[in-house]
């Protein structure tokens, strides 16, 4: 019987032990998905910059900056009239590390007129993440790298005996088993560090007897493998703070920036205590939605911190009295996601998914959070500036370099269908400049001053039928100037123009710049009948708006490891590369489109500053109505249309240019 | 057998005199592109104006690349060029870094648009043309090499003789 019974035991726990060991051996040695984050472009001050106090003020918001009215501690700022004093957070850059400093500078007429250091970058904002599939959001640290009074008031709070014990506390359970008998409800855990690092990773949702008796044996094994400051750096990197939407933060690094937009070791002691509050229940004590509840959890932590000896009394007194100090930089989420489809796009092809949801790469863009803010809010005024029947897409880049700096596919925040990279439509005019241009590059002798004749064409195509192409009022106007033609936007002459290059010749020349083209057999395609996206768009105008320098636009501009190490760099791919002289021709003509032609609205209506270069496109019955214009800093590029390509009542002029002109006027 | 023996013994040193002949000299950016570009005696001096901005990024780069941090000074020259994105001055001193790097297509591209874009007189002027002709030597392409030396000497205008 004796036998028998030993017999049993040895059968049960010597499996329990070898799964324990397992379950432990598999903690010490697991691996986290870091996620690679996604930054927009530090925004770069000096003096002479062009930024008005609202653009200012906005990426000081979405960077978790607080306003005060006394001297900015870090994180802060104060505004002073048309002055900033801006205690900074610093950042690790590629290219060197940016320390936390005090950045005083004066805006004068939407310019920055005195700055003091001549020039500083603030920190990126993160525009998104690349997660795996557990949607975990974390970025691990070096326990060393944590603050003195987080590590020991986390152990005030969660566990004082940690340094004593190992794994477990019996004399900690006994006393939270004596204290929930005689309140008659669980009132209090008995669960040491090791152990909730235990249940954590095992994810237990029960709390049965069974459960408690794996955590303890699990946590004493795993204290024989590990030191203290391991497990407390594990509880600190692996530990849940919060939801952020589908996203759960784990880890205090994630945590520290979730809900202060700071470093770890920039966090102050009220911003400490509220952290290591909330692990009891990051939902009971969420900040944003239980700002009391949260408060008074923290001033409890303050309080245990003073009574162990973490916090002198000075410290409790200045920490108790002030405010939460939450960031408010996470409302703008949702403007990044049409960007980051462009981000996926352009990295799909040098890193795996796997790389990027695991490897905590670091991708720097150059989305402009203030511009991609305006440009979202004028998509969504469609519906008033326009009508509701109609939906639109807006690209906007640096007119002189390749930067992508804002992209919205539609005037919806909750579409999912972006227009801007998938819609692909009939260009109608804005392929104009481009014919005129190859007229430029390849016919000997011409000119924007030789003549051409704007007069009825009857061409019979490849497919055998008669092709009558008209001008849009109906009329030809006989022999006029290859400038006027194209400033005036004359459909007959310009189709007298594409047959004297040639469809192939041309299609040949379109292909040298970037453009491939599936369908070319119509000689319609010198009067817009090629589908394309309002991106792809983009890149033909920014081969105007830099003069030829430029034939792709780029979301991202560089990649690192998680070290900082640099990885991959966007540059210009070289492909033809049109005459300068060339394009300053078809520029003036683009120039002159907006003070005398098609879109003199710009100069005329909204007597936007000038030099501004541009060209309207509709398509049948206005079916697509577009507008692709820049000055000498901005590429911006609209389109406005219906998404079962039914007819609208607008024209290039009278659609997508009123949206570009109210984004211009309000950038 | 003395005759096969010296035989090879000549072709042996015959390859290693035409592969000395057809290695070309490492590309020192200073005294290949930038030295004689100094001594420039033009009477007609163009010297790009710089952001204050510009300046001190432009500073920090070279700092960068005497410490061997050539990507970091990339990335810095970057910023200065997104801040000034038609300087010639910077996108000359890219040109010079991809030069040294062996990045000669990069270096084509950079040095070709301060060459059509870029001063027509003075060093800058003179340094894009170097680089631009040591490029596309480094290509093979003899067309635009020849083209960028013979044009090194419009960068310096002469001063009339007075007699």
């Amino acid at each position: 019987m004796c036998w028998y019974f030993l017999g049993c035991c040895i059968g049960l726990v010597v499996p329990w032990y070898f799964y324990i060991d397992h379950v432990t051996e598999s903690i010490v040695n697991e691996q986290w998905d870091i996620p690679s984050v996604v930054y927009a472009r530090p925004l770069e001050l000096y003096q002479n910059k062009n930024i008005s106090p609202q653009a200012l003020m906005f990426e000081l918001d979405a960077l978790g900056y607080i306003q005060v009215s006394g001297t900015p501690k870090l994180g802060q700022y104060q505004k002073y009239q048309n002055s900033f004093d801006i205690y900074t957070k610093g950042f690790n850059f590629a290219d060197g590390v940016t320390v936390p400093k005090r950045v005083k500078l004066t805006l004068s007429n939407g310019v920055v007129e005195a700055l003091s250091p001549a020039i500083y970058r603030l920190e990126p904002k993160v525009i998104g993440h690349f997660f795996s599939a557990g949607l975990e959001n974390r970025q691990p640290i070096r326990v060393t790298e944590i603050p003195d009074t987080m590590v020991q008031g986390l152990q005030a709070v969660e566990d004082r005996t940690f340094s004593e014990h190992h794994g477990v506390s019996w004399l900690g359970i006994l006393r939270a088993a004596i204290k929930n008998m005689m309140a008659g409800e669980v009132i209090q855990g008995g669960s040491t560090i090791t152990q909730q690092l235990v249940k954590n990773k095992l994810q237990y949702n029960q709390n049965s007897l069974l459960r408690k008796l794996h955590e303890a044996f699990a946590a004493t094994l795993l204290e024989s493998k590990l030191d203290k400051a391991a497990i407390l750096e594990m509880y600190f990197n692996e530990i849940y703070w919060g939801q952020d939407g589908k996203v759960s933060i784990h880890g205090v690094v994630e945590a520290a920036s979730y809900y202060f937009a700071k470093p770890v070791k920039r966090l102050n002691i009220a911003d400490q205590a509220l952290l290591v509050g909330i692990i009891k229940g990051p939902s009971w004590y969420n900040p944003f939605k239980q700002a009391k509840r949260a408060l008074e959890r923290r001033n409890l932590v303050l309080k245990t911190w003073l009574d162990t000896g973490v916090i002198n009394q000075a410290q409790w007194q200045s920490s108790s009295q002030q405010p939460l100090g939450l960031s408010q930089h996470r409302r703008l989420r949702a403007d990044y996601e049409d960007y980051m489809d462009v981000v996926k796009r352009q990295i799909r092809s040098q890193f795996s998914q796997s790389d990027l949801k695991q490897k905590g790469l670091k991708i720097f863009t150059f989305l402009d959070p203030y511009i991609q803010y305006k440009t979202t809010q004028t998509a969504m005024k469609t519906n008033d500036w326009l009508s509701s029947d109609v939906e639109s897409a807006i690209v906007v880049s640096g007119a002189q370099n390749a930067e992508l700096l804002a992209l919205t596919g539609s005037k919806n925040g909750q579409s999912h269908y972006n227009r801007a990279l998938l819609a692909k439509r009939q260009i109608g005019s804005l392929i104009k400049p481009l014919v005129y241009l190859a007229g430029l590059e390849q016919l000997a002798g011409f000119s924007f001053q030789s003549e051409l004749s704007d007069s009825a064409l009857s061409l019979k195509t490849n497919d055998g039928h008669v092709w009558q192409p008209k001008n849009w009022d109906q009329k030809s106007w006989g022999k006029i100037t290859a400038s006027q033609a194209l400033i005036h936007s004359r459909n007959q002459a310009t189709v007298g123009l594409g047959l004297k290059i040639g469809l192939d010749r041309f299609v040949q020349y379109l292909t040298q710049l970037g453009l491939n083209i599936n369908r070319s057999h119509h000689p319609s395609l010198f009067l817009g009948a090629i589908d394309l996206t309002p991106f792809e768009v983009h890149h033909l105008y920014g081969l105007f708006s830099s003069r030829g320098k430029n034939q792709q636009v780029y979301a991202v501009n560089y990649i690192t490891q998680s070290d900082g190490k640099l990885l991959s760099q966007s540059q210009q791919v070289r492909q033809k590369q049109p005459k300068t002289a060339n394009i300053d021709q078809v520029n003036q003509a683009l120039h002159a489109i907006t003070t005398e032609g098609t879109a003199k609205k710009i100069t005329q209506q909204f007597n936007l500053p000038q030099p501004m270069f541009g060209k309207t496109g509709t398509t049948n019955k206005g079916r697509d109505s577009w507008f692709s214009g820049f000055n000498q800093d901005l590429l911006v590029t609209v389109w406005v249309g219906r998404d079962d390509n039914q007819p609208t009542p607008y024209s290039g002029s009278s659609g997508a240019l009123i949206l570009w002109s109210h984004l211009f006027m309000n950038l | 057998m003395n005759f096969c023996f010296y035989r090879g013994v000549l072709a042996t040193i015959l390859i290693l005199a035409l592969s000395h002949c057809s290695q070309r000299k490492p590309i020192d950016i200073t005294d290949d592109v930038r030295d004689p570009s100094d001594h420039n005696t033009s009477i007609i001096q163009i010297a790009p104006m710089v952001p204050e901005a510009v300046q001190i990024l432009i500073n920090e780069a070279e700092a960068q690349i005497e410490n061997g941090l050539v990507n970091e000074a990339i990335l810095t020259f970057n910023r200065a060029l997104s801040i000034s994105p038609t300087s010639a001055t910077v996108h000359q001193h890219l040109a010079e870094v991809y030069l040294s790097e062996g990045d000669y297509k990069a270096a084509f591209k950079w040095s070709n648009w301060v060459f059509t874009e870029g001063p027509k007189h003075g060093p800058i002027c003179e340094r894009a043309r170097r680089t631009l002709a040591l490029a596309a030597e480094m290509l093979g392409d003899v067309e635009t090499q020849a083209m960028a030396l013979d044009a090194i000497a419009s960068c310096t205008q002469v001063s009339t003789p007075k007699y």
